[in-house]
């Protein structure tokens, strides 16, 4: 509403003004829930009332002006509360903040029915009203609320006199002190609202003239405009010209818009003085002339424009087309051996990248927008639950791309939510905690490298990490071995797995895990990580780190089978070649059974084949110069077998369409430099898709602890090892490490046999516990397969026989009496029966 | 009496023809990306102008004979409800003009995906002229195997 000269001439259509009215109240209704919150920590803020009061009485007007008289009504109910409360004949209460969010969360119901249905429907708001008119009653003095029809040239006459008497007041006490701020504050939220009723009362010439005046104000007010006679005088032209329409309209029932110019020049004359003024500038300039001012007041007033969402989108995707092109530009030109052409392509190509990181940038919306809404949820729920929370908010002003900041909404809503619930404790475990009985919540977000981090703190009871486990290992969601050696941090992880915790079971066991893996997955989902820590007695704070924008991402371009497959950088670990030739032990693919398994820094990575898992033709002369790129889906590590490795380079993401984006292994495609499109991979939805096919006993590592069910029997992984004629398990946790040493590298100490291993000398042992020491001497095979453990920073290698497989499965062990220590029980695993060894205890007999 | 436009295409003996209003453009060559576990029926997806659109081989989605070794397809690019897909077609005919009432149920003779993809005929002259059902050729059931690792 800012600019009155868009009421020149032919204005917009009535739909267009419904919507300006509509984006407009909803934003305002945004703010002013954040402003409740703040105004009942600081009940006597005036500043803030008289905010929220111009805005209910902006979204009255606007009601009675467009035909909404229910929704009209019910914000003059409102307005009337808030009057009182700014005038100080009230003081705000819990029970009027309740009221009046009610009032704000009601039009905000009003206006969707408008913006769906074109009208407000049938409720009539009357409860809320007289709880509304109730809180006045209780202030005594309160004037009965009016209920007649709206009419804006009535609600002219009443806002302008209100308007005209605040103005005398502020002009008496600036004659006092010219630089008094909170008077020319006062001045400008009163000329703020006369502009509005101006522009209901359609006097777009008067109300163009308040608002410069406003401006000039706000020169004041900032000090760029010194105090003075000439200023003052302006300003009381001003208060007189609304005075006479005040009188105009009660006189002829209607107010006559014919401001003179002469005011309007002198303020603009006054503005464009402040804007051309140095600081050391003591005297105003000469008056410039009328547009050069316009123009600079256009330069402090409209900074922002309102595009549509879909242009920008729209952008965005013309910008990936130039990106493409410039691509192939580059290609050409580069073969050409064109000086001249090559230089021209080099600053094309450089205007192309700041286009493109321009444009992105449009689409960057402060995390505000999301935040905007959890002051008024933290309110609502420490209400509810009879807690004290106090919401810090740090860094509202980070940005990052719509989109993400969509996706966003519902995960980080969640984790407040959860934080108050079941984060904070309530005011009398606090003290007797010895902290302060208020709780704080503190939400921070900031930029750092290339993305964005927003982190959700509490100063909560924290998490008892002994229950997550304990909940862990019941719900069969990780083993006993597996989650002894996770660290702590790892455990607490463990609240991210999908089925850890129900609504009904979460509260008393850790205070957390409602819907995390929901909240986990959404964050997947935009390629994001989220992390927990925790401090017992002390908080809980949640971390997650999310990328700047998804439309374009770094993305590794592999090739299998004569296409081009781009695999997003985000989930890249290493990329690791294989010769053929490779002699060395470390550096081959081998078989464990019917999976295939690489040996890669200490540890054993299953294996996807890419042409496998898209249901290509094997290579010709399959292992031949295998390339093998080291890819992360959540926790889990796995090896994709692609042909090649090409490239790494910027792509654009494209949507594959509606058909072609149901197959689980694509994220979308691309277009590469030559023009043809490419698929992107989903890293996370391969990993799942072999995990499918691990249930037919094909590729068993990279099961997923989702398939984890209610099952008896929790679901293990285990290496099944050969020891002579008999299978062995051995539960494989993170102290487990699997090597292959050549029979030269052992070496006898004191009569034992050791190996050098990572810088340590570390005796071995064979893995069945009948066996002795000195049988590792005996064999004759070329090298020893060894499974090392290490114990409270011992280690030992145990030597098997021969590695079979790696096997996820549900058994259960059954406790073999007298079985001897390094011995846990049998199991039947594979429809077989093994041993299961327990090589945390042998490391403790072999010291 | 009503008249309908409809953009005519050839594929082995048969004359097809499309509602002309839905047709994009036709593409003589354009280069396709294989996509590996799509319904057989498609071939790919090409690049658009930017945009990547869905190419399908409508011999192969009519379960019509495979098309001769060394005859190049042209591309239909139709608009759908959901979205732009290029149906591969032997040639390209010409856009006719045909009445309402000339109008007549497909022929019983059509069997499997053809039955269910012809919504109906007009008789031409020298020719049965055959209507598309654009859309529904245009959503080929995901095959088993794809759906059973979505069901995952």
């Amino acid at each position: 509403m800012s600019d009155a000269g868009s009421h020149d001439g032919s204005g917009p259509g009535l739909d267009g003004i419904v919507e300006d009215f509509l984006v407009e109240s909803h934003e305002n209704l945004d703010a002013a829930d954040k402003d409740f919150v703040e105004l009942e920590r600081d009940p006597g803020n005036r500043e803030i009332l008289a905010r929220i009061f111009r805005m209910i009485h902006t979204i009255k007007g606007s009601c009675g002006f467009l035909g909404f008289p229910k929704l009209q009504a019910l914000a003059h109910s409102g307005e009337n509360l808030l009057g009182q409360l700014r005038d100080g004949a009230l003081e705000l209460d819990e029970a009027m903040t309740t009221s009046l969010l009610r009032m704000v969360d009601e039009v905000r119901a009003a206006l969707e029915r408008i913006e769906t249905t074109g009208g407000e429907g049938a409720p009539e708001h009357a409860g809320l009203i007289a709880e509304l008119d109730a809180h006045l009653g209780g202030g005594g003095g309160g004037a009965p609320p009016k209920r007649e029809a709206f009419d804006p040239v009535g609600a002219f006459v009443a806002g302008s006199r209100d308007v005209l008497q605040r103005m005398d007041r502020c002009f008496d006490d600036l004659a006092a002190d010219p630089s008094d701020r909170g008077a020319l504050d006062a001045l400008r939220s009163a000329l703020a609202g006369a502009e509005a009723s101006c522009e209901l009362a359609g006097l777009p010439r008067l109300g163009s003239l308040v608002d410069r005046a406003g401006v000039v104000v706000e020169h004041l007010a900032g000090g760029r405009l010194p105090p003075q006679e000439a200023t003052t005088d302006a300003l009381l032209d001003v208060a007189a010209a609304l005075g006479d329409a005040v009188a105009g309209a009660e006189a002829e029932g209607q107010p006559c818009d014919h401001a003179g110019d002469e005011p309007g020049r002198t303020l603009d004359g006054l503005v464009g003085s402040a804007a051309a003024a140095t600081p050391a500038a003591e005297s105003p300039e000469p008056p410039a002339s009328l547009t050069e001012a316009a123009i600079r007041r256009a330069s402090i007033t409209e900074q922002n424009i309102r595009v549509d969402v879909t242009l920008l989108d729209k952008l965005m995707n013309q910008v990936g087309e130039l990106v493409l092109a410039r691509n192939q530009m580059l290609r050409h030109v580069a073969d050409r051996g064109d000086d001249v052409l090559g230089a021209i392509t080099q600053r094309f190509s450089q205007i192309t990248s700041e286009l493109q990181e321009s444009v992105m940038l449009t689409r960057l919306q402060p995390i505000e927008t999301v935040w905007n809404k959890l002051p008024r949820m933290v309110r609502d729920l420490s209400v509810e639950l009879g807690k004290r929370v106090h919401l810090e908010m740090q860094g509202e002003e980070t940005e990052l791309d719509r989109t993400l900041n969509e996706a966003i909404r519902a995960p980080m809503t969640h984790l407040v939510r959860n934080a108050i619930d079941h984060g904070l404790e309530d005011e009398m475990d606090r003290v007797h905690a010895g902290k302060s009985p208020e709780g704080t919540l503190t939400l921070r977000a900031y930029h750092e490298g290339g993305q964005v981090n927003i982190e959700i703190e509490d100063d909560g009871r924290g998490i008892d990490v002994a229950a997550v486990e304990r909940r862990a290992v019941e719900r069969g969601l990780v083993s006993a071995e597996q989650a002894a050696a996770m660290s702590d941090r790892e455990k607490l992880n463990l609240i991210f797995l999908p089925g850890f915790s129900t609504a009904a079971t979460v509260t008393n066991i850790s205070g957390r895990g409602v819907g995390m893996d929901v909240v986990r997955s959404s964050i997947d989902r935009i390629n994001g990580l989220i992390d927990i820590q925790s401090e017992p007695g002390q908080g809980t704070r949640i971390k997650l780190k999310i990328p700047l924008t998804l439309a374009i991402i770094p993305a590794l371009i592999a090739a299998c089978d004569g296409e081009r497959y781009a695999i997003p950088q985000v989930n890249l670990v290493a990329v690791v070649h294989v010769a053929d030739d490779d002699e060395q032990a470390e550096t081959r693919i081998e078989q464990l059974h019917n999976a295939s398994v690489y040996r890669w820094r200490g540890r054993l990575l299953p294996l996807v084949f890419l042409r496998r898992e898209l249901g290509l033709a094997p290579a010709p002369g399959a292992g031949a110069g295998d390339t093998i790129v080291v890819l992360q889906a959540e926790e889990r590590l796995f090896g994709l077998v692609v042909d090649d490795v090409l490239d790494s380079e910027e792509i654009v993401v494209k949507p594959l369409g509606p058909l072609l984006s149901r197959i689980p292994v694509y994220a979308g495609a691309t277009i590469m430099g030559d023009g043809r499109a490419a698929l992107i991979l989903d890293v996370l939805g391969l990993a799942q898709a072999s995990a499918v096919v691990s249930e037919a006993g094909e590729l068993p590592v990279v099961a997923d602890a989702r398939e984890a069910s209610e099952e008896a029997g929790a679901r293990r992984t285990v290496l099944l090892v050969r020891l002579g004629e008999e299978r062995a398990a051995i539960p494989l946790t993170a102290a487990v490490r699997l090597e292959r040493f050549p029979r030269s590298a052992v070496e006898v100490s004191d009569r034992r046999p050791v190996v050098q291993y990572r810088g340590s000398v570390i005796p071995l042992r064979p893995a069945d516990p009948a066996a002795r020491s000195a049988d590792v001497l005996a064999g004759e095979s070329g090298s020893l397969n060894v499974v090392v453990h290490t114990e409270n920073g011992h280690s030992v290698g145990f030597v098997v026989d021969e590695l079979l497989d790696i096997v996820e499965e549900r058994f259960v062990l059954e406790e073999e009496v007298g079985a001897g220590a390094g011995v846990l029980g049998t199991a039947v695993i594979q429809q077989k029966v093994a041993r299961v060894l327990d090589l945390a205890k042998a490391v403790e007999v072999a010291r | 009496m009503s008249r309908q436009e409809l953009c005519t295409f050839h594929l082995g003996p048969y004359l097809f023809g499309i509602d002309v209003a839905l047709v994009q453009e036709v593409l003589v060559h354009q280069a396709v990306t294989r996509v590996p576990l799509a319904p057989p029926s498609v071939v790919g997806v090409m690049n658009l102008r930017g945009q990547i659109v869905m190419t399908i081989d409508l011999r192969r989605r009519l379960e019509l004979e495979p098309r001769p070794a060394g005859e190049r397809p042209v591309s239909l690019v139709v608009r759908t409800e959901a979205d732009l897909v290029a149906f591969q077609v032997d040639r390209a005919g010409d856009v006719l003009a045909v009445d309402r009432e000339q109008w007549e149920r497909p022929p019983d003779t059509l069997e499997g995906a053809a039955a269910e993809l012809i919504t109906g005929a007009y008789k031409q002259p020298d020719h049965l002229l055959l209507v598309l059902d654009a859309a529904r050729a245009a959503s080929p059931a995901v095959e088993r195997s794809v759906s059973s690792r979505e069901s995952d």
